[in-house]
């Protein structure tokens, strides 16, 4: 007889158990410890690839927005072209009603990397805004980075001298003739240059003032900028494809703009300075008190009426709202020694000035833009795509007061709301008490600028972005790539 | 062993393996690569040798040009400022040469000056007869009419450097090129009865 002990089995049974949940317990603690390792470095590797390729991609977009900038500020060409032929080609990639896009990989100034970059231009030839996008890949991990930026004017201050000017100190005339700003004032009537979210002047000349009678921090303006990396570049080439504005494409918008009031042409254009008094005289009795749209009045050194812009034939003053382009015309003027002087009010997107403090910015209020009776008047309804220009958008700033190869000598009150331009001189002289010479905008010039008030009167040019930023600007010209914020 | 036995390591082992599996799948989120603007473009992410290089040397030669051109500037400003330090004696010595000719001028005109002075005086002030009525007068005491600079005839430079006298224009200062020069009697054209008498030695501005 064969007896079993059952128990021994039993006892090697649970030995084996026993041994099999302590394998199993550190075999799993090893499998937890060594994935946990390899987890970490593989949450490391993936955050260091996904912030070097969120730093590329960032970069890329930097070099696109620089990118758009130097094709921008070039003087010639669209810039959906000059981003076409730049030195780094960007390809158009597609068009939809989203905007035309633009794409380049852009290998430098990065090390053994590459990145994308795409500009988004909405399809005008003169775009204000663009998004732009770069993007990287980094081990598995690709970034994004996408910033929108506007085309705004790059040049923010309240008076605005691309002239080279000269070393003379003196605040004279002949001072101001020489390209530089001079500015004329004494004890008795506030001069004020206010430069608000910008400066008060920048030029490339002289800023010239009597420091008997005015106190100017040195924070408020910029001037010498002539052969210097901050020199403004000289966008008064009238004629040229380096001007600021393209004066023909106002008047073609002038031209379509009806106006009973002119006798001859009977719309906005004014082909001499008769029927320009007849039609502001008229206005002084209509409706709107004012002339709107753009107004071109053409200006010859023969006209009989270039004395009569007075007081005494406008005695209600030149009223605007929109745009007054004085168009000098002919033989016989110059940028700087021919002028008309002006004695009558000039009134462009008049401000009310009922409460205005000369001493207290926060007074100086704006009539720009200007609301126009009817949307006929308005500039962006007039199409002259006829006569080869690109329509004017809802979204352009207008310029308040152009004039050409001449100079137009403002003796009398002004009130004006807009930007103030001319490629030549400026000569804003307050000659009789109690008056007020007030622009809020801008005013630029090509060559120098005389600003006098030694009476017992009130002068002030107050900066002012919101009628600056988006300027109908030939081609985008004066303006520069701004960021307006980066999307996360 | 006991058959039990290697089934049940062998159980344990392929539970270790599939833990492993699990822990290995990816737990972190990555962004998917984004298409560029809905769906239009994807990155390019490559570039050729050739390509790379020649962006580098774009990127060389755009800072090299930038600074030759800080550099000419620097230049041209330096120049600017040597010549503007003379600028005084070189206008001082023309007054001094056209003493004459500006005296001749404004005793000529002095009679006319006179009775527009008178008639000021009556009236607060008057037009100026002396001129074309906007403060420019027909001619140019200083360059002869001709617009230009007459210590460099118009070259705007002097010496082999810019010119003191119109700091490199070419221009007469006096006349800003025009050959016809501001007219020293009046204010754009009128003649306060409280307005200065006229220079009598031609300006330096």
């Amino acid at each position: 007889m064969k007896t079993i002990i059952l128990k021994n089995h039993r006892e090697r049974g649970g030995s084996l158990i026993v041994l099999c949940l302590v394998t199993v317990t550190v075999v799993t603690i090893a499998a937890g410890i060594t994935a946990l390792v390899a987890q970490g470095s593989k949450v490391t590797l993936s955050r260091s690839n996904m912030i070097s390729a969120q730093e590329f991609a960032q970069g890329a977009a930097v070099i696109a927005c620089t990118d758009l900038n130097t094709a921008l500020t070039k003087a010639v060409g669209t810039l959906g072209n000059n981003l076409q032929t730049a030195n780094n080609p960007y390809s158009r990639v597609s068009s939809s009603a989203a905007g035309v896009l633009y794409q380049r990989t852009i290998a430098a100034p990065f090390s053994n990397q590459t990145a994308t970059a795409t500009i988004l231009l909405p399809n005008t030839n003169a775009p204000s805004s663009a998004k732009i996008t770069g993007s990287a890949t980094v081990g598995s991990v690709t970034q994004t980075a996408t910033v929108n930026v506007r085309m705004a004017w790059g040049y923010p201050a309240a008076i605005v001298s691309v002239n080279d000017g000269s070393t003379d100190t003196s605040n004279t005339k002949a001072n101001g003739q020489a390209g530089n700003v001079a500015i004329d004032g004494d004890k008795l009537g506030p001069i004020i240059v206010d430069g608000g979210s910008g400066l008060a002047v920048l030029a490339n000349g002289r800023i010239n003032y009597d420091t008997n009678y005015m106190t100017i921090p040195d924070s408020s303006y910029s001037m010498t900028n002539q052969g210097t990396a901050n020199q403004i570049p000289d966008y008064t080439a009238q004629g040229t494809s380096n001007t600021l504005f393209e004066l023909n494409r106002f008047i073609a918008v002038a031209d379509l703009m009806t106006n009973g009031y002119n006798p001859t042409t009977k719309n906005n254009h004014f082909t001499n300075l008769s029927t320009f008094i007849t039609a502001a005289k008229l206005y002084t009795n209509a409706f709107t008190k004012a002339m709107e749209g753009v107004v071109v009045v053409d200006v010859k050194m023969t006209d009989l009426d270039l004395a009569n812009l007075t007081t005494a034939t406008l005695p209600n003053g030149i009223n605007i709202k929109g745009t007054l382009l004085l168009n000098f015309t002919g033989s016989g003027w110059d940028p700087v020694s021919e002028k008309i002087m002006v004695t009558a009010a000039i009134n462009v997107n008049a401000a009310n000035l009922s409460k205005l403090v000369p001493t207290d910015p926060s007074t100086y209020t704006s009539g720009y833009p200007p609301a126009y009776s009817t949307a006929s008047r308005n500039p962006t309804n007039i199409n002259i795509t006829s006569k080869g220009f690109e329509n004017f958008t809802a979204s352009d700033d207008m310029p308040a007061v152009i004039y050409s190869t001449a100079c137009l000598d403002i003796h009398g009150n002004c009130n004006i709301s807009g930007v103030l331009y001319t490629p030549c001189y400026v000569e804003m002289e307050n000659l009789k008490d109690g008056q007020t010479q007030y622009i809020k905008g801008m005013v630029i010039m090509g060559s120098g600028m005389y600003y006098k008030n030694t009476k017992a009167a009130t002068n002030i040019i107050s900066y002012d972005t919101a009628s600056v930023d988006a300027l109908a600007t030939f081609g985008n010209a004066g303006k520069q790539v701004s960021v307006s914020y980066w999307e996360q | 062993m006991h058959r039990r036995t290697h089934f049940f390591f062998a159980a344990i082992l392929l539970i270790t393996l599939a833990y492993w599996m699990v822990q290995r799948s990816p737990t972190v989120a990555v962004p998917n690569p984004p298409a560029v603007l809905e769906g239009t473009v994807q990155p390019v992410t490559t570039v050729s040798d050739d390509e790379r290089q020649r962006q580098f040397d774009h990127l060389e030669q755009e800072r090299k040009t930038y600074a030759d051109e800080i550099s000419r500037r620097d230049s041209l400003r330096e120049k600017r400022q040597r010549a503007g330090a003379r600028t005084e004696g070189f206008r001082k010595q023309l007054q001094f040469s056209r003493s004459d000719a500006w005296a001749k001028m404004i005793a000529s005109n002095a009679p006319a000056y006179q009775k527009i002075r008178a008639a000021a005086a009556i009236h607060g002030s008057s037009p100026c007869t002396l001129c074309n009525g906007r403060g420019t007068m027909s001619l140019c005491v200083l360059c002869g009419n001709s617009g230009q600079c007459p210590s460099c005839n118009g070259t705007g430079q002097f010496e082999g450097d810019l010119c003191p006298t119109c700091i490199g224009s070419g221009k007469c200062y006096l006349c800003v090129g025009k050959g016809r020069m501001i007219c020293p009697f009046c204010d754009d054209g009128e003649v306060g009865s409280k307005a200065p008498l006229p220079p009598q030695s031609l300006p330096l501005h």
